[in-house]
């Protein structure tokens, strides 16, 4: 009885944090895509003041998981969200796919940093880097034109806010994970 | 570690290329515009219309033709001291002068068209002009004395024809009758440097191009997948348009009208297109011709012959030059046009 | 309050100078943008550039023209050519100006203003009017 106990033990150590892990980060993603989906469907300022509610969970992925885990939960969201909406390969598309990237490599550049930032702090930067990888794209793939540039304080000032926001939200949902100690890393 | 990275790479690798491909495939690159400079040159803002192509090298061509525009109205102004036609003009009557032979060509065919008008299209007119004095600034506002425009008239009429007489062996020369005539190539050489503008663009490798030179205008080209846009001025209302044509060119148009210099005196309209039958400005029932055509030399001496014929013996001469086409303007509005001219009629600007 | 008793429980040191660093960045760009020099006008005498006049800055100055002075006037962006009485002066029948790519001339002068830049057209636009 005790034998098969303790190997049980040892399974729990050995294997079902991984598979928690993974798990955990496929639920983030799933998350992130149905609030990008539904985002999308909501009447907003323009898609250049989304408040890019998914960004959560990415940031949730990172602070728990680390920055592969956010590539992977924003890889999934763009890539799946996308197909959801029909927008795949149009240049809404690439407009997230590009802003996304800039995120994802501001992450990896935060994490470099010994700066003791939180979610707050990351989200803010990551929006920022979010924010003009997407209009360098928009000048690249649509506008053509410089003009687009002058726009951008404008741009940033709004995702200062909602990277902010976000940050914050990010800090309660990953306050509440660890409030769920089986969840725990 | 290594390994997971290398997958990693590989999937960021594939799926950018595929991206990038995916971008070139939907996403159009930016519709070059029109590019327009503008200049002064020949007593009006010439404007020259580049569409397309390298932009470097469309400006440095838009300069070059603006420079051939001003060699021209250095050979031909009457106004320039030192001009061709100026030496010409201030020499002894009765006696033959050298002349270049790029003039020459040019006066060959304003004597021609000066024949095939019946005397209506003169380019010995500059006496007269200078009694009139609408390129004076000030400009005049009340008509020269009858008696000087009467002496002008009788002395031009002892003449047999236009009083121009042009040889061509050895060397171009030219010989003017009498005082009452001298060059004033204000019906013909703006079109012929609208011409050669046109052609330094061709050389230095723009395929679209519109040149606008006030009542002048030439078309090369297109805007990529649409025709050049352009509207014929409405005589009575300077902001207003009378037609619009949507031209491929080439394809040359000039306007004559009675409103381009003028002035009141009286209750009448003097304007500055003179009939060299009576000395005065043409009175031909015609307010404003336009003339389609393959080359703007011809455009602009056809609209200037035209406006003093008239309608009838206008459009009779239109005869003598295929491929040209007319849209007159009668004094009381109404509008008539040949079959060919290109163009719809427009009541708004 | 609420959102700020969040913010300080939720932020770490770093998170804030984050927050102070990036504002005061924005605000910088966007003062630094918007104090970009804006659009000018090239004056021309006889084809030859004479004068560039920032359209951002008011000021009505003279320069000399074939026949006398003519009197250049910018005023709120826009640029206009003043004064000198004759019919032909196109100038005058223009007014004001400021879309890049406009010009205003007068012709007997031999002055020519135009605003930087090609002009944006429509596709109902006339590309020439012939006159």
């Amino acid at each position: 009885m005790m034998g098969i106990h303790v190997s049980h033990q040892a399974n729990d150590l050995e294997s079902i944090p991984r598979l928690r892990k993974d798990l955990l980060v496929a639920y983030l993603a799933a998350a992130a895509v149905t609030t990008h989906v539904l985002e999308a469907a909501l009447p907003g300022p323009g898609p250049w003041f989304k408040p890019g509610l998914a960004n959560v969970f990415t940031l949730v992925a990172f602070c728990r998981f680390g920055w592969r885990a956010a590539m992977a939960v924003t890889l999934i969201r763009i890539l799946v969200s996308s197909m959801a909406l029909g927008i795949l390969f149009t240049p809404g598309f690439f407009l997230s796919f590009f802003g996304a990237t800039g995120a994802v490599l501001m992450l990896g550049v935060v994490r470099l940093l010994p700066l003791g930032l939180g979610p707050v702090g990351i989200s803010l930067l990551a929006a920022m880097a979010h924010m003009v990888a997407q209009t360098v794209a928009a000048w690249l793939l649509i506008i053509g034109h410089v003009g687009i540039f002058s726009a951008l304080p404008w741009f940033l000032a709004g995702s200062w806010i909602s990277g902010i926001l976000n940050g914050l939200l990010a800090f309660l949902l990953l306050e509440r994970l660890d409030q769920h100690h089986h969840l725990q890393r | 570690m290594i390994q997971r990275w290398g997958r990693w790479a590989g999937v960021v690798v594939m799926v950018s290329g595929l991206l990038v491909l995916m971008v070139r495939w939907y996403v159009a690159p930016e519709p070059p515009g029109v590019r327009v400079t503008t200049r002064l040159l020949m007593g009006t803002l010439v404007a020259i219309s580049t569409w397309g192509g390298d932009e470097h090298q469309a400006t440095r061509a838009v300069g070059l033709a603006f420079e051939e525009m001003a060699r021209i109205e250095a050979l031909m102004s009457r106004f320039r001291p030192q001009s061709a036609v100026s030496l010409l003009n201030g020499a002894k009557r009765g006696e033959e002068r050298p002349i270049p032979e790029e003039l020459a060509l040019l006066l060959v065919k304003g004597v021609e068209l000066g024949r095939l008008s019946g005397g209506a299209f003169d380019i010995g007119l500059a006496p007269l002009s200078d009694l009139w004095g609408f390129s004076r600034e000030p400009p005049p506002v009340a008509p020269p004395v009858r008696e000087s425009i009467a002496s002008w008239l009788t002395e031009h009429a002892s003449l047999n024809g236009l009083g121009i007489a042009i040889q061509s062996t050895p060397e171009f020369r030219v010989k003017l009758s009498n005082a009452s005539v001298g060059l004033d190539l204000g019906g013909s050489a703006k079109g012929y440097a609208v011409d050669r503008a046109m052609e330094v663009l061709r050389r230095e490798g723009v395929v679209n191009a519109l040149i606008n030179a006030g009542g002048d205008m030439l078309i090369m080209g297109s805007k990529g997948e649409t025709p050049w846009h352009v509207g014929l001025r409405d005589p009575r209302d300077p902001s207003g348009v009378v037609a619009i044509l949507d031209r491929v060119g080439p394809l040359a148009l000039s306007t004559s009208g009675d409103y381009e210099r003028f002035f009141w005196a009286d209750g009448v309209r003097y304007h500055h297109i003179l009939d060299p039958k009576t000395g005065y400005p043409a009175r031909s029932g015609l307010i404003s011709v336009s003339i389609q055509a393959m080359d703007s030399m011809t455009a602009d001496a056809l609209s200037t012959a035209v406006f003093v014929l008239g309608e009838q013996a206008g459009l009779e001469l239109l005869q003598h030059f295929p491929g040209s086409e007319a849209l007159l303007i009668r004094e009381n509005g109404e509008h008539v046009k040949t079959p060919g001219f290109v163009g719809r009629w427009s009541k708004t600007p | 309050m609420k959102w700020l008793a969040l913010l300080r429980r939720g932020s770490t040191v770093g998170d804030r100078w984050v927050m102070v660093l990036t504002g005061l960045g924005i605000v910088t760009l966007g003062m630094a943008m918007s104090a970009e020099p804006g659009r000018r006008a090239q004056v021309l005498r006889d084809n030859r550039p004479l004068l560039m006049l920032p359209l951002d800055r008011d000021v009505t100055t003279q320069v000399e023209g074939r026949l006398g002075p003519v009197t250049i006037q910018v005023e709120k962006g826009r640029i206009r050519l003043l004064e000198y009485n004759s019919p032909r002066l196109i100038g005058t029948r223009t007014g004001w100006i400021q879309g890049a790519g406009q010009t205003t001339a007068c012709v007997p002068c031999g002055i020519l203003v135009q605003v930087e830049g090609h002009a944006k057209r429509s596709s109902t636009e006339l590309d020439a009017v012939a006159q």
